[in-house]
């Protein structure tokens, strides 16, 4: 039908076997928003006549899936000091096969399906059976949070291709929106919960640097230096009343309030200097 | 009598080119690193000076240690004799030619590894060991690159294989295989040609205990492999049988120095790949060369 949809299909299933071979998070990350902008462009050229509303949604897309998330998954990543390297279960060399030869399974499969003739020449349904396919391999077979929630983010972009398939059976806004907004929906939640902090929050990085005698940043404001009089059963931390309501803006504040929590008993935890 | 003048002739252009490949390469890495470098002509005087020397041997070492690296260096040459030049077409040509390629290949490998454990030493045999395992990965790449050359022409000659088509396939075949010539020719995200003394080393392991004529045997069949990878890179994406010989000749050259030129660029921005990447990317060529044949198979249905 169009070539350049088909290049960038292409780009998009090479784009996926990139992210079952990169071992490192920041790596992962930009292939995940290299292809959610790839797929932001593609209602553009789908579409014979441009829209104002289909500008509209592309550029939402390209926004959503190649600034927004991606940012929200390095801050996430920064805040809580994950470190880079994934760990995989399943490992780089094996999941790059199974994700090629998901590929070539979705190719060959393709042929068999009763596609409308419009869509049997594209790459559509392949590529998003495999870009399926590689979010799964990437949920299943990758440990971290964060990876967990690329592999769901590229899982939802092969459910978005398979929505592209319907752009012209059903009203553009409808069709488009529904199901990727529910993908958003779920992925902003993953990511919301990445920010609790599962690890013990003594050893948060706040924390640390508050104990070090460093200041941290409170809120978008300014910093707030804290002294900590510290010791394993009883800590408290000093913080000047100015900084303390920029403080509880800040998702620092979690990390402080499970620290004094885990201290409740001997002392006031938070003790506000003012 | 011409015939046979024109089949030594350009085996003798072969052999005398290919040494000038590390030249340049090496020359494009001092220039990077803003040095002044090795002559462009370092690896002739080498062969000469290694050529004067004797031969040192391990006690346990049988003749094949010397045999063996001559052995290697005929598959080589013999390698040379089947590769296509543009429009001039190849010296030897007969259906199914491209699999005696990749076995000549394979040929100077084994002997390279058998004549390194000859000696005996723990070290040159993990050195074989590394070699070895990653050829397989290496060889499988350059296996999908042939097939996928193959499904595009449906011919199982080298001459008639290397009519690129231009597009997608010839960009994936054009990465896979400058990753397999940056591994099989051991260059630098795989293994470090400067280095000596290093355990992570993986060519330059073997030929270690090698000493006076055999190795400068084996250093000039490495560099005749290099420009074999060359050509055949260069002409399986760019279509120089189509052009008039003057054209294809200035094309061919102009592209061999790109290739060469690249490799040089690659060694000086890029460190050695940590060793448990290595598998990884190999891969990574052997996917590229699999999607070209996808890519040419696909293509020829529709």
């Amino acid at each position: 039908m169009n070539p350049n949809l088909n290049l960038l299909i292409g780009l998009a299933m090479g784009l996926n076997l990139l992210s079952l071979g990169s071992s490192r998070l920041p790596a992962l990350i930009r292939t995940m928003s290299v292809q959610g902008v790839i797929l932001g462009v593609m209602p553009m050229l789908m579409e014979h006549e441009l829209d104002w509303r289909v500008v509209l949604v592309a550029l939402a897309t390209i926004a959503g899936k190649g600034l927004v998330i991606p940012s929200l998954l390095r801050r996430a990543m920064r805040t809580a000091q994950i470190d880079r390297e994934l760990d995989p279960l399943i490992g780089f060399v094996p999941s790059l096969l199974l994700g090629a030869g998901g590929a070539i399974a979705a190719l060959a499969l393709a042929h068999l399906l009763p596609l409308l003739p419009e869509h049997a020449d594209t790459l559509l349904v392949p590529g998003a059976l495999a870009t399926v396919l590689t979010g799964f391999i990437l949920l299943i077979g990758r440990t971290k949070a964060i990876s967990q929630v690329c592999g769901y983010l590229i899982l939802e972009n092969g459910i978005y291709l398979f929505g592209l398939l319907l752009i012209k059976a059903m009203p553009l806004l409808r069709c488009r929106n529904f199901i990727p907004c529910t993908g958003y929906l779920i992925s902003l939640l993953f990511v919301c919960r990445i920010f609790r902090p599962h690890n013990n929050p003594v050893h948060s990085p706040v924390i640390l640097k508050l104990r070090r005698g460093k200041s941290v940043q409170a809120g978008k404001a300014g910093f707030a230096t804290a002294r900590i009089t510290d010791d394993h059963r009883g800590g408290r931390i000093e913080i000047p009343r100015i900084f303390a309501t920029f403080l509880s803006q800040d998702i620092d504040l979690y990390h402080l309030q499970m620290f004094t929590d885990s201290h409740r008993g001997r002392q006031p935890p938070l003790h506000v200097r003012g | 009598m011409i015939p046979i003048l024109e089949f030594l002739l350009r085996l003798a252009c072969w052999l005398v080119v290919a040494p000038l490949l590390p030249g340049i390469i090496n020359r494009v890495k001092s220039m990077v690193a803003g040095r002044r470098g090795p002559p462009v002509l370092q690896l002739y005087y080498d062969l000469a000076r290694l050529w004067r020397k004797d031969v040192v041997m391990s006690n346990l070492a049988s003749p094949m240690f010397v045999i063996l690296p001559a052995v290697a260096w005929v598959a080589l040459a013999g390698a040379t004799l089947l590769v296509p030049l543009g429009p001039a077409g190849a010296s030897l040509s007969f259906r199914g030619d491209v699999l005696l390629f990749i076995y000549l290949l394979a040929l100077a490998r084994f002997c390279t590894a058998w004549a390194a454990m000859e000696t005996g030493s723990a070290f040159e045999g993990m050195g074989s060991a590394r070699e070895v395992s990653y050829a397989v990965l290496a060889e499988a790449a350059m296996i999908a690159a042939v097939l996928s050359l193959c499904v595009q022409t449906g011919s199982m000659l080298l001459v008639t294989m290397l009519v690129p088509t231009v597009g997608a396939s010839a960009v994936l075949l054009a990465a896979g295989l400058f990753i397999v010539l940056l591994a099989e020719n051991c260059r630098v995200p795989f293994d470090d040609p400067n280095t000596h003394l290093e355990l992570t080393m993986i060519h330059e392991v073997m030929v270690l205990d090698h000493s006076g004529p055999p190795l400068a045997v084996i250093l000039h069949g490495a560099s005749v492999k290099l420009l074999l990878f060359a050509v055949v890179l260069t002409q399986a994406v760019v279509p120089v049988g189509n052009f008039g010989s003057l054209v294809a000749c200035v094309l061919l050259v102009a592209c061999v120095l790109m290739v060469t030129v690249g490799i040089g660029l690659v060694e000086s921005l890029l460190a050695r790949f940590a060793f448990r990447r290595v598998p990884l990317l190999l891969t990574v060529a052997f996917l590229l060369c699999l999607f070209a044949l996808l890519v040419a198979w696909k293509g020829g249905e529709a």
